[in-house]
């Protein structure tokens, strides 16, 4: 386990859906240190997507707490503002808006930030595009290109407002092995160039080559940590 | 300023462009918004052309007030002594008195008309607005008239062809006139001792029209009417609406089509944005996911039904004309009620009541599918 400070602190985090009828996370605690990439792993059901939802702030835990950076999430004012500039978000499914091009889903997400002009989101946009080899890809629309490049372009999205966490679940899950390397790979730059943290929940044995701890989850619980 | 411009163009292109991604439900739902619309505006207009065009016509002619019987519900009702003319221009304020003889003729089973009978009709019909536009003026007595352009077109009647007026002959048409007033454009002109004998009124007309000297006195004036005329009915021109109980009516009625129209507006609308916006709460989801506030997401949303509402204003008001023009040649028996064109201040309330209606009807699903929870609404299906 790292001894720098966590970025982000779970503390006997529960979530319960349908009244308490299902529990799918149960007394989960860790502490995630900045900089380094950690991987969740475990059998479909077992609450890896729960976990990342509710650190990405999609969600609320039942009880339990998450700090990030020392602050509790009901402590953060101007929460988009918060989810823009902390949280990268990659899921299983691209999930990029279909009315949108390629360059204006990555805009999309830069969009909100007063930080940006008009001509720097463009020029943002398209930088990160090419920086995933989709620079010919601009304007193409979701539909009209590869299940990977859809994939590639969702995460060059989560990485727009160059977030201090990025939380990808499952992210090389729906492309074929040479996408899933390259997504990788750039992710793992992204967190070891620029001094980033990555959480990413897999099932990919590759993930688990690049984490520098490795979260293991069955049943909702925290079963095993080898870091 | 230059950021918001940029915002706003991005929300309102993604608006578009999910308007275009059902486009049957899409042109389904203008094409309803403008069917209501329309219906709307036509009713709308004939209002506007019957009473907002005649008060500001007396208003612009520098007629200040207007005068008929107490108790007559319509001008054609009223019945008033031609004595009344010399009475009332001994009045100070009064520079001159016109009086207008208004009756109904039938010219065959479809069709009747108005007949103007006008003491001075070159004078007069100046200070109407009408003009001659083929012809000559009719001569007193001599079983003539001068029809309006509107009648004319729609009867086939040219200058020189004779016309039977109910059971008082036929009288030749001498001249056409015209005007920007549609409901005027629908009549016969003729002497007013002839309109007096084919309306059987004997020496009596239905309503003064006054020229002040001050047009500020004429609240003044019509009081003092009021006081020493009790069998009298006398308004300001541009009140004159209020005067005529078909009118009021109408105008009422108008009103209540409105509120009408607005809540049909809202209940298509509505329909289509709880489907469409709910088929996107994934997307809806994402959007949050990525950093936009709610009230973006609503504002986007909401853009996208005012979009929708005003293709379907502009639409309706557009197809408003032929729907005029169908019902102008289908019903000439009320061509003097239907104005030629849709009334263009109708154009503005419509614009402002679809406008109303899709944010009301985007409001509800857009805050509904906002409210809920950001791993829900991406996982919903």
């Amino acid at each position: 386990m790292s001894e720098r400070s966590p970025l982000v602190a779970v503390d006997r985090v529960s979530k319960a859906f349908d009244g308490g009828l299902v529990q799918a996370l149960a007394d989960v605690t860790f502490a995630l240190p900045a900089g380094e990439i950690w991987a969740v792993t475990g059998p479909s059901g077992s609450g890896k997507s729960t976990l990342l939802n509710l650190i990405g702030t999609l969600d609320e835990p039942s009880s339990g707490e998450i700090r990030y950076e020392g602050r509790l999430l009901r402590q953060i004012g101007d929460l988009p503002a918060f989810r823009r500039s902390f949280v990268g978000l990659v899921l299983q499914f691209h999930h990029l808006i279909p009315v949108l091009t390629l360059r204006e889903n990555v805009e999309a997400a830069l969009l909100p930030n007063p930080a940006y002009t008009p001509r720097e989101r463009r020029e943002r946009a398209a930088e990160l595009l090419a920086s995933f080899g989709l620079q010919g890809r601009l304007n193409a629309y979701a539909r009209q290109v590869s299940a990977g490049e859809r994939q590639r372009a969702a995460v060059a999205r989560a990485l727009a407002n160059d977030p201090v966490l990025v939380v990808a679940d499952e992210p090389t899950g729906n492309v074929d092995s040479e996408n899933g390397e390259q997504i990788l790979r750039h992710l793992e730059r992204y967190v070891r160039d620029a001094g980033r943290t990555l959480l990413i929940a897999t099932h990919d044995p590759r993930v688990a080559a690049i984490a520098d701890e490795v979260l293991r989850m069955r049943d909702g619980r925290r079963v095993d940590s080898d870091g | 300023m230059v950021g918001c411009g940029s915002l706003l163009r991005h929300v309102a292109t993604y608006a578009f462009r999910n308007i275009r991604r059902t486009p049957l439900r899409s042109a389904f739902t203008v094409a309803s918004v403008a069917l209501v619309v329309m219906l709307y505006t036509v009713l709308a207009s004939v209002g506007h052309s019957v009473s907002g065009e005649l008060a500001s016509a007396l208003v612009r002619q520098q007629i200040d007030v207007v005068v008929q019987s107490r108790y007559a519900a319509t001008p054609l009702a009223s019945s008033l002594p031609r004595s009344l003319v010399e009475q009332l221009a001994a009045m100070p304020e009064v520079r001159s008195v016109e009086a207008l003889a208004i009756g109904r003729v039938r010219l065959d089973e479809q069709v009747s008309a108005f007949v103007l009978g006008m003491p001075r009709f070159p004078e007069f019909a100046a200070r109407l607005g009408l003009r001659l536009a083929r012809g000559r003026l009719h001569r007193p007595g001599a079983a003539e008239m001068v029809l309006g352009e509107r009648l004319a077109s729609a009867l086939g009647v040219a200058v020189g062809d004779a016309l039977a007026l109910g059971e008082h002959g036929r009288w030749r048409v001498v001249g056409v006139y015209s005007t920007w007033l549609d409901l005027l454009d629908a009549g016969i002109v003729v002497d007013l001792a002839d309109s007096q004998a084919l309306t059987g009124r004997g020496d009596r007309v239905n309503m003064l029209f006054l020229s002040l000297a001050d047009p500020a006195a004429a609240p003044r004036l019509v009081e003092r009417i009021a006081k020493t005329y009790p069998t009298l009915a006398a308004t300001c021109s541009e009140r004159l609406p209020e005067l005529v109980a078909p009118l009021r009516t109408l105008l009422d009625f108008s009103r209540v089509v409105s509120g009408v129209t607005l809540l049909v507006v809202v209940a298509i609308m509505l329909n289509t944005l709880v489907m469409s916006i709910g088929e996107r709460t994934s997307e809806i989801g994402i959007l949050g996911a990525i950093g936009w506030p709610r009230a973006l997401i609503v504002v986007a949303l909401v853009l996208e039904a005012l979009m929708l509402a005003t293709a379907g204003a502009l639409l309706g008001f557009g197809l408003a004309a032929p729907c005029m023009l169908l019902l102008q040649a289908r019903f000439t028996s009320v061509l003097m009620y239907i104005p030629r064109w849709p009334h263009l201040p109708v154009l503005l309330d419509v614009w402002a009541m679809a406008l109303l209606a899709g944010a009301a009807s985007a409001i509800f699903p857009a805050l509904h599918s906002t409210r809920m929870g950001l791993a829900a609404a991406i996982r919903h299906e």
